[in-house]
């Protein structure tokens, strides 16, 4: 008997369309052959499982409630993936900018590593005049009066033991005032003196000057050689260099 | 959906076959069901099956007899899918159990609900028939489920004649009896029965 025939068969019994002795040879054939004895068994299941209206009505629930879950797991993960993945984006998109195309204007660069200069105990000599000016100078300068300071560094003679510093000190007065020109002409004198005590203070200031004026081309040559020095300037150096190149 | 219920408002959920009381029991037991049945040699899958037929076992046995629990609804449930569990398993030839969710034997073999292999059959019968195509789902409840005739469902389904109607109901009926043979956990249980 084949898979269809066999389907019918069960399918009238089932339904109670047999004769009786249909019904007879049925029930027979139904306890000798092992395939229809299973068919009976899977049909008749078939029909308690939708005549069981209110546990059908359940499994319908239960299944709709299983797929909403599966949904949400599936959303849920889509989610988390998708904000990764544009938080993973944004983040080198971010670096990518950094690395590659932001740079400090100049003002900022110079506003990042300009800091006035500290004033030690530099008053040394045996000129006890001018080391009462100097010190009165300094004390200006400390004070931030910048004029009565470059007049006061200006008191002290070429010969003296606080002409480096008065220099020093004028120029970084005029770097002060926002007059970089001047400020570059002060520390040149310095930067002409590889034993000043000053040499590598004028350079780095001097080198700042050259940047607020934009003059990056000799900004990057100050600071390279600073870069390759052994100063206390060295690494500030070779950052400003990275940044202007 | 609400974040908590009481048990008698779970209790009354299940009988009322209230969605969202389901979904709080299905989402609440959910982890623990999977952890047991994966730490007990069942897959996700399986774990998933144990929870809604134990849902469904839970049901059964509040439209048996007159319900109420001796326990909390978390001891009680717990028990429904750890008997159902050891029950596939057994078909499984997998009853080896590790434990991990505590046993709790303090309910009656009545209240431990009804399961048995007629249900795991009817459980992927139905899970067979969610997967045929729309129509043959709904010529399939005409018949079986809303018991109408040949003549009615042919009109419903606007097909020309009652036989149209016949023939469809047979092969979505063989599609259903195919798919149901095909699955490993089918021949497991009838084999164990």
């Amino acid at each position: 008997m084949n898979n269809s025939k066999r389907t019918l068969l069960i399918e009238a019994f089932l339904d109670g369309k047999m004769s009786d002795a249909e019904k007879h040879d049925f029930e027979i054939a139904a306890t000798t052959d092992s395939s229809i004895k299973e068919d009976l068994y899977l049909q008749n299941e078939i029909r308690n499982t939708f005549e069981e209206i209110e546990i059908f009505n359940l499994r319908e629930k239960l299944y709709e409630i299983k797929n909403e879950n599966a949904v949400y797991t599936k959303r849920r993960k889509l989610t988390v993936f998708l904000t990764s993945a544009a938080a993973i984006f944004i983040v080198l998109i971010v670096s990518y900018y950094f690395l590659f195309y932001s740079h400090y204007s100049n003002k900022e660069l110079y506003n990042k590593y300009y800091t006035a200069a500290e004033t030690g105990n530099i008053s040394r000599g045996s000129d006890s005049t001018g080391l009462s000016v100097f010190n009165t100078a300094m004390l200006n300068y400390q004070n931030k009066k910048f004029n009565e300071a470059i007049s006061g560094f200006r008191m002290i003679p070429a010969g003296s033991g606080q002409h480096h510093a008065a220099v020093f000190y004028t120029a970084i007065s005029y770097m002060e005032k926002g007059e970089y020109d001047k400020a570059i002409s002060g520390f040149s004198e310095l930067e002409n003196n590889k034993t000043s005590l000053f040499y590598y203070d004028a350079l780095w200031y001097s080198g700042l000057c050259h940047i607020i004026l934009n003059n990056n081309n000799k900004a990057a040559e100050i600071f390279s050689s600073l870069a390759g020095s052994d100063s206390a300037y060295r690494g500030r150096a070779s950052e400003i260099v990275k940044e202007i190149d | 959906m609400r974040n908590g219920y009481t048990d008698s408002e779970i209790v009354k959920g299940i009988k009322i076959q209230d969605k969202n009381v389901l979904a709080y029991v299905y989402n609440k037991y959910r982890p623990m069901v999977i952890d047991y049945v994966t730490l007990n040699s069942g897959t996700v899958r399986e774990a998933e099956d144990v929870l809604h037929d134990s849902v469904i076992s839970v049901y059964r046995v509040m439209l048996k007899h007159e319900f109420s629990l001796t326990s909390t609804f978390e001891n009680y449930f717990l028990t429904i899918c750890k008997n159902t569990w050891k029950l596939i398993a057994r078909t499984k030839r997998k009853y080896e159990l590790n434990g991990s969710m505590e046993e709790h034997n303090e309910f009656s073999y009545e209240d431990q609900g009804l399961y048995n292999e007629s249900d795991i059959i009817r459980n992927l019968i139905f899970e067979k028939f969610m997967l045929l195509s729309k129509t043959c789902q709904e010529i399939l409840k005409l018949y079986y489920f809303e018991r109408r005739r040949m003549k009615e469902i042919a009109s419903i389904m606007n097909y020309k004649t009652d036989m149209v109607a016949v023939k469809k109901k047979f092969i979505c009926l063989e599609n259903l009896k195919v798919l149901v043979k095909g699955n490993p956990k089918y021949r497991k249980t009838i084999n164990y029965e």
